[in-house]
């Protein structure tokens, strides 16, 4: 679908991709299109973001959705600062918007904000100017890894529409899953959510999803599948018995792949667990977009720092979402 | 809104265009033209193929997105500038260019595609041809090749309507 | 002392099956006539014409913060708190810092009530030490000490035989047991309801099971003693049918809820709204039908309203990370009516019997009738007049609560404790 050429962006803020249009998801998309090429020559920099400072305010580790906006960021010759802090609660010391506050006192225009708080970028919209872009909070969601996560499947298989896509793990506990179903149900894809009924997030089956605790089953029809990472502690909290317990019947190995179309799209956010969500095969496989991934995660975040800091421009009673 | 000038007379000025760039080039090895998104896109594909019917041995084509080095983002109130692929699959380095957009008014468009032309390449030679000239020029930025001079008073804009991205083919004053 | 004279309301007691046009008489701060008195010349005059006259109002559950959290809520600003919202007695809760599971903290929050000198002030103790579910309280001393009852609450009895001493060993004193219904197995950090609000949130959220199952435990455990026991603010639907069941077999259990579960569902905390993280959590729709069914046919006992103040600041924080609960006591009034009278579940009578007699039978206390010869404490309520909930105007210390702006039409005018009109405030 293209989009009018009248199209103007108007969120200053990206925090969900719940409430995105289908006709923003596809402008963010074309804008990304537009900026991969500064990523592809030599002179990786353009001056769009001269002169903007953007903030890397992350309370959770991360190393991959971190430098790829500082990269971002910095292809657009914006000035970042890196800002790590562990989360903190008022008996631990500074709020969150104390925080915030204090850094937007030095002068920053975008605030890249992780949290282990769900809720925690939207708190921060009500006491900054700045943009804010929810780089993940707690297990709400992590729109740019959505983002590009769809921008990855557009670019191989085309339309979204009507395509199956199987997104497999800790649903539960998983933010790139629930940006990944809003996102996709509004493009009009099917979905699956698989794994272990310990696995899924409660009212599971009121998500726009169909819900599959038999990977198997559903193997041939899939257009793509996302794996998610999983993580094993032992603990009486634990809810799986082991990788291998999970494994064996999640896991995408060789011989998975070969009930598969034999174009299937084969995803995942990273880092990968090899031998656990899918075979080291698999993963280095022709169908694997791992790496495309996080090459199109820094076109999807170039075109988010450049759309948000536009529609600062506008007036407050010309912008959505605050 | 104000007619000025019909498809027929478009075709001409275009045709007067690339015998301005003949005349100069036309013994040149190789050139690429470059159009401007996107007043320029579509008329630089045509000029690229009329050059090549004058019997010019290699014309290379690409297109140039100049709205990220816009100096004029933080102003542009409710339009929003969209940003569109660059598609140039050739190498810049050591070539003549001729840079092609419909209308030079106040050289900020041609200066942001300049700049976006560098960080692909360095060309030997960079040359700008234009279909109108409205004067005006905000930056000391003179096209080499313009096919009209046309004066359009301040306050009123004038627009470029070609059949390939508009559906019609006219130029209006508005 | 001179008389007290409430002319020509409507009064409404329960009790006594009452529900006339009359006055009431007090004198030496106890009544000493219903109906047609005849009062002495210089009786000091309420009228009550088009006002409800009813027993004073009771609220078993809730929070003053005092000691140790005096920034929230003092004993004082709780006390002033309750007579504006109608209130001539409250149980205090012990989760106060140091926790109130010996004498000596009894004797501290008796002696700030005897200050505060406005409603009766009950002090519950706790049933473990810490209310860490690991060891007895001193039950015996602070029995002693006057407590009307024993609870941990903020918190559940965990270990089910630690509930079973419990039981057994509070038999002895006669006062109520009150449970705070919560399996942390279950819940573990769970901060509203697990359900699909929660999931398209992103917090973790604690099931309904966790509330269910210790009803349903401390139920056969109760069986074993001769323990009064009481679970507090219900709030699902699963819980009303386990009582209910447990009732129609005879078991001794009362229950209560609060107007926030009657009023709100998961959905109000969408947009991460802390003034509606409680705990319990707010739930779906089909509890609280659950919990008005329970309240029309006599299943849930009382009402009562877990006065919670907290800080702004703490509001303030990420919802996983704010402490869950609201104030209740100057709304209680007008959300039960508009809960369950305005559409027809039940009567005022009904809700009023819910806040005054009902109260004073669990805590065992000589309270909640308008008895000729009953301690004079009354609550004049005015049905009709609306208002709009203005949090700045509280008398509580603390603001925290979803219901500034709700258009109310119940609210006490006057509130008298033992004959001396305490609300209207004087000073």
């Amino acid at each position: 679908m293209k989009n009018n050429k009248d199209f103007i962006w108007r969120r200053k803020h990206l925090l969900e991709l719940k409430d995105l249009s289908e006709a923003e998801i596809n402008h963010i998309f074309e804008t990304a299109d537009g900026l991969k090429v500064v990523s592809q020559r030599s002179i990786k920099k353009a001056p769009s973001l001269r002169g903007k400072v953007i903030v890397n305010l992350f309370f959770e580790d991360s190393t991959r959705t971190r430098t790829s906006f500082a990269l971002a960021a910095s292809r657009l010759s914006a000035d970042v600062l890196e800002f790590t802090a562990k989360a903190s609660s008022i008996s631990k010391g500074e709020t969150l918007r104390d925080t915030a506050r204090n850094i937007e006192a030095m002068g920053i225009d975008t605030v890249v904000v992780r949290h282990g708080a769900a809720g925690a970028p939207h708190m921060l919209t009500e006491c900054i100017d700045a943009c804010v872009i929810n780089a993940g909070d707690g297990f709400h969601e992590h729109p740019t890894q959505g983002l590009l996560d769809i921008y990855t499947i557009r670019e191989m298989k085309g339309d979204v529409k009507g395509k199956k896509i199987a997104i497999v793990g800790d649903i539960a506990h998983s933010r790139v899953a629930r940006s990944n179903i809003w996102a996709l149900h509004t493009l009009g894809a099917e979905i699956f959510l698989v794994g272990p009924p310990t696995l899924m997030p409660p009212a599971a089956d009121q998500l726009p999803v169909t819900v599959c605790d038999n990977f198997d089953a559903i193997l041939p029809d899939l257009d793509v599948v996302n794996m998610l990472r999983i993580q094993f502690e032992r603990s009486s909290g634990a809810t799986i018995p082991s990788i291998a317990d999970y494994a064996g019947r999640f896991g995408l190995t060789e011989n998975r792949m070969k009930r598969c179309k034999p174009d299937v799209t084969v995803m995942h956010p990273g880092p990968i667990n090899r031998g656990i969500e899918m075979e080291s095969a698999v993963a280095d496989g022709p169908n694997s977009t791992i790496l495309k991934q996080v090459s199109n995660g820094l076109a999807v975040r170039m075109a988010v720092l450049f759309l948000v800091n536009q529609a600062s421009l506008l007036p407050p009673s010309e912008r959505v979402g605050g | 809104m104000a007619l000025l000038f019909d498809a027929n007379q478009i075709s001409d000025y275009i045709e007067k265009l690339s015998e301005f760039i003949y005349k100069d080039l036309g013994n040149s090895k190789s050139i690429a033209l470059l159009g401007i998104r996107s007043g320029g896109e579509f008329i630089g594909k045509r000029l690229q193929k009329i050059l090549l019917e004058k019997g010019m041995s290699q014309v290379d084509f690409g297109i140039i997105d100049n709205t990220i080095y816009r100096d004029d983002l933080n102003l542009m109130g409710d339009r929003q500038p969209r940003i569109r692929t660059t598609e140039i699959d050739f190498s810049l380095d050591d070539r003549i260019v001729v840079m092609i957009d419909d209308v030079l008014y106040s050289g900020r468009s041609i200066r942001a595609a300049i700049d976006a032309m560098m960080d692909f390449g360095r060309p030997s030679m960079v040359k700008l041809a234009v279909l109108f000239d409205r004067g005006g020029h905000e930056l000391p930025i003179a096209a080499d090749y313009v096919s009209e001079k046309v004066d359009v008073p301040s306050g009123k804009k004038i627009t470029v309507f070609i059949e390939e991205k508009d559906g019609v083919e006219k130029v209006e004053i508005a | 002392m001179t008389q007290l004279h409430i002319k020509n309301g409507r009064i409404i007691d329960p009790k006594n099956d009452i529900d006339a046009k009359g006055d009431v008489l007090i004198a030496d701060g106890k009544i000493i006539a219903v109906g047609k008195v005849k009062p002495a010349k210089d009786a000091q005059v309420i009228d009550a014409t088009d006002k409800i006259v009813a027993p004073g109002l009771i609220d078993l559950h809730v929070h003053f913060r005092e000691p140790g959290g005096e920034g929230k809520e003092t004993i004082l600003t709780g006390s002033r708190s309750a007579v504006a919202g109608g209130f001539t007695g409250v149980c205090l809760m012990p989760n106060t810092n140091p926790t109130t599971d010996n004498r000596t903290t009894v004797n501290y929050v008796h002696g700030k009530a005897k200050e505060a000198d406005l409603c009766n002030i009950y002090v519950s103790g706790a049933m473990t030490k810490g209310r860490d579910g690991k060891e007895l309280a001193e039950m015996h001393e602070m029995n002693d000490a006057g407590v009307i009852a024993f609870t941990d609450d903020g918190t559940g009895v965990q270990s089910a035989s630690m509930m079973l001493k419990v039981f057994k060993y509070a038999s002895q004193f006669g006062k109520v047991l009150m449970q705070h219904c919560q399996d942390n197995d279950i819940a573990k950090n769970g901060c509203m309801n697990s359900g699909y609000r929660a999931t398209v949130m992103g917090v973790p959220g604690m099931s309904g099971l966790a509330e269910d199952l210790m009803i349903a435990r401390d139920i056969i455990l109760l069986q074993q003693t001769t323990a009064r026991y009481h679970v507090q603010h219900l709030s699902t639907k699963g819980a009303v049918d386990i009582i209910r069941d447990a009732k129609a077999k005879g078991v001794t259990i009362t229950t209560e809820v609060s107007p926030h579960h009657l009023l709100l569902n998961e959905d109000h905390c969408d947009g991460y709204n802390t003034n509606c993280k409680m705990n319990p959590p707010l739930r779906t729709p089909a509890d609280i039908e659950g919990l008005i069914e329970g309240v029309k046919d006599g299943t849930i006992d009382i009402l009562a309203t877990d006065h919670a103040p907290h800080l702004a600041s703490e509001k303030d924080l990420e919802f996983i990370n704010a402490p869950p609960g609201l104030v209740g006591l100057e709304t209680a009034l007008g959300l039960y009516v508009k809960a369950l009278v305005d559409p027809g579940h039940v009567t005022i009578n009904h809700v009023i019997k819910m806040m005054t007699i009902g109260q004073a039978e669990i805590l065992d206390i000589q309270r909640g009738t308008l008895s000729v010869g009953a301690v004079a404490d009354v609550t004049i309520i005015d049905d009709v007049t609306t208002w709009e909930v203005d949090v700045e105007k509280f008398h509580s210390k603390s603001r925290n609560c979803p219901w500034g702006g709700w258009q109310l039409h119940t609210q006490a005018t006057h509130t008298i404790v033992a004959g001396v009109v305490k609300f209207p405030f004087t000073s």
